[in-house]
């Protein structure tokens, strides 16, 4: 299982990587950790005559809070994402979200834009990126642009960047003091990708009632989700006015297209999928409500 | 591991001696750094610094072991566990100064030993820091010392590196740009550490035992 | 398509070659260094046993080429003993402790090990099991390999 040949290019600037995708079109691809698109190339379902390799261009890599957001270089490491200690006061959904990526040993290569702009439903960064509203900053011949989160990614490993496009970084919001932020996520095996997953942001008002709510979904659907009706329903009320179970319901009430393959049927997804925003819920709101 | 580093600040070597063994008055031009407790010649802080790429934060405790005045050294030992993870930093930062006439250079020996997530970017990256952190505190000293102005915190390049704002000093306080780390401004008493190598302290180092 | 010259020290050793963007850093490590501790199981990522150290740091060297190695510093399962080929704690407690039987999957597990115990010196039995979760074992049922990451952890205290 070895990749077939194909041309490699290392530019050393994203303007020269924007070039080169400009010049090969849809025969160049990004090239940043590899976890992702290597395998596909090794096992032949994917090839691409040209590799632009984007995972040493400094301006590339880099987390930075500024004002009240983290924003992070599209080819920085997970592992650089979940060890720092900024992320983990600003953006803690990052931090608990990233050890369930895969294995230790792929979040020292794959790249927080990698996994985003690869779009997998089950991917844990898009989740965060869709329950925060994230922005995503795209670079192409065309120059800069932002792409708020619930644009971005359009179905199964799609998102809206055009061919020639690069993804530069991703922000993400800081949310204020009184928040909790859980991420649950099942899967069978360790590392394996998630059957179903929540990543659940709350914010409460110095009354204890929700101010604010994000439930971004992984696994249950063609992309990464979020589950609107329960994050609705909460804003305005008290936390104890409503039972983890029903957020649960509520979170996956809407979802129309729940995969169903070998590894479970969409009603066991669904039923996954509730509970673990009912679990994230709860953990969320009890950090709220004592911070 | 042992790194060495060197700087020169634009002032006496007596007023830099003054200075250095001035808590109060070295802690504010570390960049990063917070004082938490001073207690004589023993104080502990937090300190956060950029490694690579990732913010590393630390907390703990340093003492003087040495002032000789006369031979004009300092000796600092600290030691820090982060705040989030289970790595442990401990250094015994020697500070020597000589006497340029209008100037001071201090030469900084540090013995370092770390472990935990600062490790993986290896001794190179470390040393980075440790110039980087110096050549601040340096700039953020002489600014001090010269003129209660407050300290030049221009990061450099790549790293924002938290930066220590300078409490009470004239007004230019605009002229800062504080980053991250809330300073903690701390009416104790004087703290006379090499701080910079108190936070090389908390920050970097490495087991000594053989890591593959 | 066009080659390219790559430098990557090995355990220490420069290396250098002029390789096919396609070649990955297992089979640069394999064929082009002659070091065939490094194990291919799967090629895709799943099964850990390519696993080395580059600039410090485990990864998959299935999942990297080698043009993306160049100027990087690689440790494989044969840098780890030391010199004078003493075995390191994490392979003493390897052996100590049944560890391994046929030892297809061990330089990856060695590998994953020692960067294991690097940033978690006293890992629990929970951490270890998480931290290993991407090396597979078809042989021993991992109780010899979580006994082995505690006794290299105590001969490493």
């Amino acid at each position: 299982m070895k990749a077939a040949a194909f041309a490699y290019h290392r530019p050393e600037a994203v303007e020269e990587a924007v070039d080169l995708l400009a010049e090969y079109g849809d025969d160049a691809k990004i090239l940043a950790g590899g976890q992702s698109l290597v395998p596909m190339l090794a096992m032949r379902l994917t090839h691409f005559d040209n590799l632009v390799d984007i995972s040493r261009i400094v301006e590339l890599v880099g987390i930075d809070l500024d004002n009240d957001e983290v924003r992070i270089g599209a080819a920085t490491p997970h592992a650089f994402v979940g060890m720092d200690d900024e992320v983990a006061d600003s953006v803690p959904l990052l931090t608990l979200a990233t050890p369930y990526i895969g294995h230790f040993q792929i979040r020292t290569r794959g790249t927080l834009g990698g996994a985003i702009a690869h779009a997998d439903p089950a991917a844990e960064y898009a989740a965060v990126a869709v329950a925060l509203d994230a922005h995503m900053e795209a670079v192409s011949p065309r120059g800069a642009r932002d792409i708020p989160a619930n644009e971005f990614f359009t179905g199964l490993w799609e998102n809206s960047m055009a061919a020639d496009e690069i993804l530069t970084a991703v922000r993400f919001p800081v949310w204020g003091t009184r928040s909790g932020f859980a991420v649950e996520e099942f899967a069978r095996r360790h590392g394996d990708f998630a059957i179903a997953g929540a990543a659940v942001a709350v914010e409460l008002d110095d009354q204890a009632r929700v101010s604010r709510c994000g439930v971004g979904l992984l696994g249950l659907g063609s992309t990464p989700l979020r589950g609107s009706p329960a994050e609705e329903a909460v804003v305005g009320r008290a936390v104890g006015d409503i039972t983890a179970g029903e957020v649960g319901q509520l979170a996956i009430s809407s979802l129309d297209e729940i995969p169903a393959d070998l590894q479970g049927s969409a009603a066991y997804r669904s039923k996954v999928g509730a509970t673990m925003v009912a679990r994230a819920w709860e953990s969320a709101t009890a950090e709220a409500s004592n911070a | 591991m042992e790194l060495n580093n060197e700087f020169r600040v634009a002032v006496p070597a007596a007023k830099t001696w003054e200075v250095l063994t001035d808590v109060e008055r070295v802690a504010p031009c570390l960049p990063g750094a917070t004082l938490l407790s001073v207690d004589g010649d023993e104080f502990t802080g937090a300190v956060k610094v950029k490694v690579g790429p990732i913010t590393v934060s630390y907390k703990g405790n340093a003492a003087f072991v040495e002032k000789d005045a006369a031979a004009q050294r300092v000796v600092l030992r600290a030691t820090g566990k982060e705040t989030r993870g289970n790595g442990n930093a401990a250094a015994v930062v020697t500070a020597q100064l000589k006497d340029e006439g209008a100037a001071t250079s201090v030469v900084i020996t540090t013995d370092l030993t770390i472990s935990g997530k600062a490790v993986q970017f290896g001794r190179g990256v470390l040393a980075d820091v440790a110039g980087n952190l110096i050549a601040q505190f340096a700039k953020a000293l002489e600014a001090d010392i010269l003129g209660g102005a407050p300290a030049a915190t221009t990061a450099p390049t790549a790293e924002t590196i938290s930066a220590a704002s300078q409490p009470d000093i004239g007004d230019s306080v605009d002229l800062l740009k504080v980053v991250a780390v809330p300073m903690a401004k701390r009416a104790a008493p004087a703290l006379a550490a090499l701080a910079a190598g108190a936070a090389i302290g908390f920050l970097l180092g490495r087991r000594n035992r053989s890591v593959s | 398509m066009h080659e390219w010259p790559v430098k990557v020290s090995v355990n220490g050793q420069p290396t250098e070659a002029t390789v096919e963007p396609r070649l990955t850093l297992a089979d640069y490590l394999r064929e082009k260094c002659g070091l065939t501790g490094t194990h291919l199981g799967c090629e895709h990522g799943a099964c850990g046993a390519c696993t080395v150290l580059v600039d410090g740091q485990a990864m998959r060297s299935c999942l990297m080429f080698a043009v993306q190695a160049d100027g990087s510093e690689v440790t494989t399962v044969e840098g780890v003993a030391s010199g004078d080929g003493a075995l390191s704690p994490v392979q003493a407690a390897l052996r100590e402790c049944h560890g391994l039987q046929c030892g297809f999957c061990t330089p990856g597990f060695v590998m994953s090990i020692t960067a294991l115990l690097r940033d978690n010196p006293q890992p629990t039995d929970e951490e270890i099991r998480e931290g290993l979760s991407g090396n597979f074992c078809r042989c021993t049922g991992y109780q010899g390999i979580v006994n082995a990451v505690h006794r290299a952890a105590e001969m490493q205290a």
